[in-house]
C-alpha cells in the first residue's frame, strides 16, 4: 500500500515538474504579433510604404521575454538589373535622403508596436522584458552615411503598458547599430 | 852678378857678347827664378816660331773703292720702289708656285669618298634608328603591360562589384520567395 501511494505521489510530482517546464508564451500567439509587424510597417507611410524583407521572426526566452525581428528597406528603389545596369547619383542621393527622414518616424512607430504586442501578449510576466529589432536593408550602391544598419527596443513589458496608457515613452531603451 | 844685370832677352836671342853670354849662362845656373823666366820666355818664342808666315796687305782700302758698294740686294733692300716691285715678284710667282702645285696634286677619287662616306652616314643612321625602334618598343610594352594591369584589375574590380550585386539580389529574392511562401500558407491554413 506504502508502494503504491509512493508511486502514486511521485508521479503527481513529475507531472507538475512537465508543466512547469511548458513555455509560457506559444508559438501561435507569437505568429500573430510577427503577421502584424508586417501591415503596421507597411502602415506607417501608406502612400508608399516601406517593404519587409523576408519574414520576421521571433522567440521567447524563457526568464528574459520576447524578441521580434524584421528586416526592412525603407526606401524601395530599383536593384541593378540586365534594364536598369548602372545607378545614377541623383537616385543615391534621393534614396539616402528619403531613409534619413523615415529613420525617426520608424522609432516611433517601433516604439507603438512594442507596446501593442505587449498589450495582445498576455502570458509574458510583466517584468520580462519585449524587445524589437529592425535590420534596414541597404542595396549595395547605396549611400549608408548617418543611417544606421539596426534598431534595436526593448523594455520591460509592465513600462510598455504604461507608455501605451499613456506615458512611460522615455523607459524604452534605444540602441542603434 | 845679380839677377836685375841679367838681360836674358838678349841672352835669348842670341845678341851678347860672348864673355857676357857665359856669365848669364853660369847665373842662370845659379839663380832658379831666372832660370824660370828664361824658361816662360823660350817657350814664348817658340809658340811665336810655330805661326806661319802672313802675307802683311799691299795697302789699304778707301771708302770710295769699289769694295764698298752696296751689292745689288742691298740695293733693292734700301729702294722702296724695287723693294715693292721685288715683293710683287715674289707674290706672283708664290701663286703660279701654289697654283701649279694645286693642279699637280694626285686626282682625288670623290665618288669613292663620297660612297664611303654615304656608308658611315647610313651605317650610324641605321644604328641610331635601331636603338630608337628597341627603345620605342620598349616603351610601347611597358605602356601595354600597365594598360592591361590596370585593365585586369578594373575588369577584377567590377567583376567582384557585380558578383556582390547578383549575391545580394539573389538574397533578396531568396528572402522575398520565403516572405510569399509564408503568405501563402498562411492564408491557405486560414481557409481551412
Amino acid at each position: 500500500m506504502k508502494a503504491i501511494v509512493a508511486a502514486g505521489l511521485l508521479l503527481c510530482a513529475l507531472s507538475t515538474g512537465s508543466m512547469a517546464d511548458k513555455p509560457r508564451v506559444t508559438r501561435a500567439m507569437l505568429e500573430q504579433v510577427e503577421n502584424g509587424l508586417d501591415v503596421k510597417f507597411t502602415a506607417i507611410w501608406p502612400q508608399d510604404p516601406v517593404e519587409v524583407v523576408g519574414v520576421p521572426q521571433s522567440a521567447y526566452v524563457s526568464g528574459y521575454g520576447v524578441v521580434f525581428m524584421s528586416k526592412l528597406n525603407l526606401a524601395p528603389a530599383a536593384g541593378i538589373t540586365p534594364f536598369h545596369p548602372a545607378i545614377r547619383p541623383d537616385e543615391i542621393k534621393r534614396t539616402h535622403d528619403k531613409k534619413v527622414q523615415r529613420v525617426e518616424q520608424l522609432k516611433s512607430a517601433m516604439r507603438s508596436i512594442l507596446a501593442d504586442a505587449a498589450a495582445s501578449l498576455d502570458s509574458v510576466p510583466a517584468d520580462e522584458q519585449i524587445a524589437l529589432g529592425v535590420s534596414l536593408f541597404y542595396w549595395n550602391w547605396e549611400n549608408h552615411d548617418g543611417l544606421p544598419n539596426q534598431i534595436v527596443m526593448h523594455a520591460p513589458k509592465k513600462v510598455l503598458l504604461a507608455a501605451k496608457t499613456g506615458g512611460g515613452q522615455a523607459a524604452i531603451s534605444s540602441d542603434e547599430y | 852678378m845679380s839677377c836685375s844685370s841679367v838681360d836674358l832677352k838678349a841672352y835669348l836671342l842670341g845678341e851678347l857678347p860672348p864673355a857676357e853670354r857665359v856669365s848669364v849662362h853660369n847665373h842662370l845656373h845659379a839663380c832658379p827664378a831666372c832660370s824660370d823666366e828664361m824658361e816662360r820666355l823660350d817657350s814664348m818664342r817658340t809658340a811665336l816660331a810655330s805661326l806661319a808666315d802672313e802675307e802683311p796687305p799691299q795697302r789699304i782700302a778707301f771708302v770710295s773703292d769699289k769694295v764698298f758698294e752696296p751689292r745689288w740686294w742691298q740695293t733693292i733692300w734700301r729702294s722702296g720702289p724695287a723693294m715693292g716691285f721685288a715683293s710683287a715678284a715674289l707674290l706672283a710667282a708664290a701663286i703660279f708656285v701654289h697654283a701649279y702645285a694645286r693642279h699637280a696634286a694626285p686626282a682625288v677619287n670623290t665618288a669613292e669618298i663620297e660612297q664611303r662616306i654615304e656608308q658611315q652616314v647610313n651605317a650610324r643612321i641605321g644604328a641610331a634608328v635601331t636603338q630608337a625602334v628597341a627603345a620605342a618598343e620598349q616603351r610601347q610594352d611597358q605602356r601595354i603591360a600597365q594598360a592591361v594591369t590596370t585593365a585586369e584589375q578594373r575588369f577584377d574590380a567590377q567583376y567582384r562589384s557585380e558578383l556582390a550585386n547578383a549575391h545580394q539580389m539573389a538574397d533578396y529574392y531568396r528572402d522575398q520567395n520565403a516572405r510569399f511562401m509564408v503568405a501563402s500558407n498562411n492564408a491557405a491554413r486560414s481557409s481551412q
